[in-house]
């Protein structure tokens, strides 16, 4: 096969990813021409780049991760995200997400973006705290036997209430096989794994369920501009809106199975210990789902004024995320998705006004307000 | 400074001067505020003379301002709205001095819907676009039709400061401008959303506007203009018709709308404004002077006369970038180490609006010393020995907004 010229941009290609890996994880580049771009592992190289089609159009450039710079100049944040990503060991929405908030918090998408990478570090770990602790009351409550202490473990003194979570950790220990300590490191990596999601529907300080909350609200405002009938932006709102429709569905129902499992604490230890990865799947799902649909939500809440309402949807348009079919074997016992999921991978209609007028460093410096 | 604005004594006029001065150097969030206190005032005076000088700046900035049923006539003849000493017979212009009498014409003709337009313009601002054009929409043909059938008020000299014979000359160019209103505005909004009108979409309105006569067809080119990022298109339909029609009167009335268009522009937007308020403009004359130059191949008169404004601009602009790269950038960032959250991000944008002034201004020349100034500013805002690694960032982003990411990066293996 003849190399490639490397004076020629890459091919574009279609983008029918099966699989959420195969998809790849959004990567919040602040540069405009590497909007949307996802990371991905392959087979050749460690990791590879897919962006799309930077005129709107249909396809991917898919290049090796390290070729970053031939597609164009990015920003100081976005090479030193891509050196980090490239050393990053397992690319997912969590490991990625991990990596630009350690960038921004070094400074180099400014000083907002610092400040609010550090209070969404901070947010994650009381989340996981939380969750913790909430494993822990619910551990007392099914452990104890019925009358054993009048107090319920929620309005109990912390000391006491140490006391008794140590000792139910202690009787559920031995039916598990496992020692008291291996016990407690269990429930803290479920309490981080279920950080986001909350440990139940409505926690809204759970990152995700948040995210979802968002998500549903631009649902609806975004039916109430279809609504009015535009002469401009109703073919980018619906498609938006469509797509929105579908993983709003999935992502409440993945919240539901993970929920599910909170549910019976000691049959989730015992999963834990027999089938950790599995558990870890199925409670990141939602986070795999709603990759990159942040960044579309911050888009909108962040346009200007109403007239630039039909160029934001444009741009949300070409960053919609694909939906893979393995969505179907994620979600298929609670939603028929198969006539949505071919209508939802086609990737944008033609963007016909992406020339925005807008200014390079004004579009990096939007981007880089994305990430506050 | 309402008490003191208010008082039309004479001995005040060295008082309003020096105000005046002192608002021309105001930021533009000060500038703002002033507007809403005149704005609020019940009896204006001469408080108004106080912002006339900011105009160009203020149809930059456009700042919030309550609604009026004059405010709402006259919405589409905005851009060409000028003071009453600085109009002259033979513009494409309305003296701001008739717009009262102008808007009384009306509201006699039509007191019900003039009514019911108040009724629904309170409460409403001049950001309220949407609305305020729905709700002129319904007005300004009629309030055209009425203008150009009405005869001038007995008050009208006494008024307005402009003798009898101008009125029909006025009302002439408002009616166009008020028939076509709608038209207009739609085909700027449409632009400004990055859809370029097609020929025929300007073809169409010229012609229509043709219907008003020679100064119809000048008043709408004009209106165009003022608002529409490019206009190169407007301006070869413009040829197009007034070729068709073989009339030396269109030819000419064309010929004044684009001379109505260069003589608009003013360097003082450019050097009377902070430079986030003055890049916008700078950008629409830029890309103005292109059309206008790419649309005179045959007319030497006129290439000279853009030649000779663009020089204008072109020195404009580089004072003013170099007076804004000290004074909004270098002197500030000297305290960079110290600086707290919002000082960096007034930097930055200050780094970022330098950076879009020079896009623009580049266009007009001046690219060398662009270059070497930014050069010199990023050497200056180099990372020194001993800062934390906040102002390293800090220093290494400003280079980066100003020099690009590859300069920046450089810095960061050194």
């Amino acid at each position: 096969m003849s190399q490639p010229d490397p004076r020629l941009p890459p091919p574009v290609l279609e983008h029918l990813p099966t699989t959420y890996l195969d998809r790849g994880i959004a990567v919040p580049f602040t540069t405009p021409q590497l909007a949307g771009a996802r990371v991905r592992p392959a087979e050749r190289v460690a990791l590879e780049l897919i962006v799309p089609n930077p005129s709107g159009g249909r396809g991917v450039y898919i290049i090796p991760w390290e070729d970053l710079t031939s597609l164009c100049r990015p920003t100081v944040f976005d090479l030193r995200l891509s050196a980090m990503v490239n050393a990053v060991n397992g690319v997912t929405p969590a490991t990625i997400r991990k990596a630009a908030r350690a960038i921004a918090a070094q400074g180099y998408a400014g000083r907002t973006a610092a400040a609010a990478a550090r209070t969404a570090d901070e947010s994650d770990r009381q989340a996981g705290m939380i969750a913790n602790f909430t494993l822990l009351l619910e551990l007392v409550r099914a452990v104890e036997k019925p009358g054993e202490n009048p107090v319920p473990p929620e309005k109990e003194r912390p000391a006491e209430l140490e006391r008794r979570a140590r000792r139910a950790v202690a009787r559920v220990a031995p039916d598990l096989g496992r020692t008291p300590e291996s016990i407690a490191t269990a429930l803290e990596e479920i309490g981080t794994l279920f950080s986001g999601i909350g440990l139940r529907a409505g926690q809204s300080g759970a990152r995700l369920q948040a995210l979802l909350a968002r998500l549903i609200l631009l649902r609806q405002e975004l039916a109430r501009f279809i609504e009015t009938n535009p002469p401009d932006g109703m073919p980018e709102a619906d498609l938006v809106a469509g797509s929105l429709d579908l993983t709003i569905n999935c992502t409440r129902a993945t919240l539901a199975d993970a929920h599910i499992l909170s549910a019976d604490i000691v049959g989730m230890l015992k999963r834990w210990i027999t089938a950790p990865e599995e558990m870890a799947h199925i409670i990141a799902r939602a986070d795999w789902l709603l990759d990159g649909w942040e960044r579309v939500v911050n888009l909108w809440e962040t346009a200007d004024h109403p007239g630039e309402t039909v160029v934001t949807l444009a741009e949300m348009c070409n960053l919609v995320p694909v939906i893979p079919r393995e969505l179907g074997n994620w979600v298929s016992q609670h939603i028929n998705i198969d006539v949505d999921i071919t209508r939802h991978r086609r990737r944008v209609i033609l963007l016909e006004d992406w020339r925005t007028g807008r200014s390079i460093s004004d579009m990096v410096a939007r981007n880089e307000n994305l990430l506050a | 400074m309402s008490n003191q604005i208010r008082n039309s004594d004479p001995a005040t006029k060295p008082q309003l001067r020096s105000m005046q001065r002192q608002l021309a150097e105001a930021n533009d969030p000060q500038l703002m505020r002033v507007v809403a206190m005149v704005d609020a005032m019940q009896d204006r005076g001469e408080a108004d003379q106080l912002i006339a000088p900011l105009r160009a700046r203020l149809s930059v900035l456009r700042p919030r301002r309550p609604m009026s049923l004059a405010r709402l006539l006259f919405t589409p003849l905005n851009p060409i709205i000028v003071s009453g000493p600085e109009w002259r017979r033979g513009m494409l212009a309305i003296p701001r001095t008739a717009l009262q009498p102008l808007a009384d014409l009306v509201r006699d003709g039509a007191a019900r819907q003039c009514a019911d337009a108040e009724r629904r313009v309170t409460g409403l601002s001049t950001n309220h676009t949407e609305e305020i054009n729905a709700i002129g929409r319904e007005i300004w043909p009629q309030a055209a039709k009425l203008l150009r059938s009405s005869s001038p008020p007995e008050t009208w000299t006494e008024a307005t400061g402009l003798q009898a014979a101008d009125f029909s000359i006025i009302v002439n160019q408002a009616a166009a401008g008020l028939m076509y209103g709608d038209d207009i505005l739609n085909l700027i909004a449409q632009a400004q959303r990055g859809k370029d009108p097609a020929n025929f979409e300007y073809e169409h309105l010229l012609d229509s506007a043709m219907e008003a006569g020679a100064d119809g067809l000048a008043i709408v080119m004009a209106l165009l203009a003022s608002r529409l990022p490019r206009a190169e298109t407007m301006l070869i339909a413009a040829e197009d018709i007034v070729a068709r029609q073989g009339e030396p009167a269109l030819r000419q009335a064309a010929d004044r709308a684009v001379d109505a268009m260069l003589d608009g522009m003013d360097t003082k937007s450019v050097s009377g404004s902070p430079l986030g308020s003055a890049v916008g403009e700078l950008r629409r004359m830029v890309g103005l002077l292109e059309d206008i130059d790419a649309r005179s191949g045959q007319r030497p008169t006129r290439r000279a006369k853009v030649e000779k404004i663009r020089q204008q601009i072109d020195s404009a602009s580089r004072q003013k970038f170099t007076k804004s790269l000290d004074i909004d950038l270098l002197k500030p960032a000297e305290q960079l180490a110290t600086a707290s959250d919002q000082e960096v991000t007034n930097l930055e944008a200050a780094a970022r609006g330098l950076r879009n002034f020079e896009q623009a201004a580049r266009r007009l020349g001046g690219a060398d010393q662009y270059d070497r100034q930014l050069r010199s500013a990023a050497e200056a805002l180099r990372p020194q020995a001993d800062e934390t690694p906040q102002t390293f960032a800090d220093r290494i982003r400003l280079i980066e907004i100003l020099q690009g990411s590859e300069a920046a990066a450089a810095l960061l293996g050194s």
